[in-house]
C-alpha cells in the first residue's frame, strides 16, 4: 500500500500534510503553484483531491478521507464572483465538522486565505473570529501567507528566496503541461510532477535537505 | 503576552531547537521540562515524494521540465 493511501487506514493524521482546498481555475494556476512552492520549502507535503483516481467512491469520500488524513487545511475563499463556487466553503465546513466531532482530528488546523480584506465577515459570517491571511490574487503575498501561518520561524526561507524558486516552477510547470498536451495543471499525473519539481527545487535552494 | 503564554512561548522555543539539534528524533514531538510540546519537523525532499507515493520516473521528468 501507498504510504499516502496507509495513513487513511491507520487513521494517524500527518502533521506535515497540508490539504490544499482551492478552486481549480486558469486564474488560480499562479497562486495554486506559489502555494505549492512555499509548502515544499518548509518541508510541508501538499496533498489535493487530484492525487487519489476516482475508483467509483466519489470525491466527497475523498476529500473527507484527505481531510482526515492531514494536520493542516488550507483554503481559499476568494472565489465569490457570480456564479460562486460553494466547494471551498462547503469543504471548510467538513473539515470544521471533522475537527470539533473527530477525537482523532481535534489537533487538526484550519488556515483561511481570501484575496480582498474584511470580505469574509459578510460572505461567511458563520466563520466570525477566524482571521483569513489576504493574497490579493498575488503569488508573492499567497507565499507570504503560507511562511507566516505554517512556519516554524528561524529556520524558513525567506519570501524573496522562495518567489524565485516560484518563477523557476511556473516555467517548469509551462514546459510540463506542454509535454502532457493539457491546457491546465489541474491533473493527477501533473500535480504529481509539480510537487517532484517544487521539491527539488526546494533541495537546490538550500529549504529542505535531500 | 500573559505570563502562561510567555512559558509556553519559551517551552515551544526550546523544543523546536531541540528538534533541529536532532535530539528529538520522533515525529513532532519534544519532550522538555516534562511538558510534551507539538512542533512540526520539516520534512525531507524523500519523505514529501514518498508520501505522495511518487514514483521516480515522475521525478525524472519534474527534473526535464526544471532543466529545459
Amino acid at each position: 500500500m501507498a504510504p499516502a493511501l496507509s495513513r487513511f487506514a491507520t487513521g494517524r493524521a500527518d502533521p506535515t500534510a497540508v490539504f490544499l482546498n482551492v478552486p481549480f481555475d486558469d486564474q488560480y494556476e499562479p497562486l495554486f503553484i506559489a502555494l505549492i512552492a512555499a509548502l515544499t520549502s518548509i518541508g510541508r507535503k501538499p496533498w489535493c483531491v487530484l492525487e487519489l483516481p476516482e475508483h467509483g467512491q466519489g470525491r466527497l469520500i475523498r476529500i473527507l478521507d484527505h481531510i482526515k488524513a492531514c494536520q493542516v487545511s488550507l483554503h481559499d475563499l476568494s472565489r465569490v464572483s457570480s456564479p460562486p463556487r460553494f466547494n471551498m466553503p462547503f469543504e471548510l465546513g467538513l473539515a470544521y465538522a471533522q475537527k470539533r466531532y473527530l477525537r482523532s482530528a481535534r489537533k487538526h488546523s484550519i488556515v483561511l486565505l481570501e484575496s480582498v480584506c474584511h470580505r469574509l465577515t459578510r460572505t461567511l459570517s458563520d466563520m466570525a473570529g477566524f482571521d483569513p491571511a489576504i493574497h490579493s490574487n498575488s503569488p508573492r503575498r499567497a507565499i507570504l501567507c503560507v511562511l507566516d501561518s505554517l512556519g516554524t520561524g528561524a529556520t524558513d526561507p525567506a519570501v524573496p528566496d522562495v518567489y524565485r524558486m516560484w518563477k523557476q516552477l511556473m516555467k517548469a510547470a509551462r514546459q510540463l503541461k506542454m509535454t502532457a498536451g493539457q491546457d491546465d495543471i489541474y491533473s493527477r499525473s501533473l500535480f504529481r510532477k509539480l510537487v517532484a519539481a517544487s521539491t527539488e527545487l526546494s533541495v537546490r535552494y538550500g529549504f529542505i535537505p535531500r | 503576552m500573559r505570563k502562561t503564554n510567555v512559558v509556553h512561548h519559551l517551552i515551544k522555543k526550546a523544543a523546536k531547537r531541540s528538534l533541529k539539534r536532532g535530539f528529538a528524533r520522533c515525529q513532532g514531538t519534544a519532550f522538555v521540562r516534562h511538558r510534551r510540546v507539538h512542533v512540526a519537523r520539516p520534512s525531507t525532499a524523500r519523505e514529501i515524494l514518498d508520501s505522495l507515493g511518487i514514483s521516480p520516473s515522475e521525478v525524472r521528468a519534474a527534473l526535464k521540465a526544471i532543466d529545459a
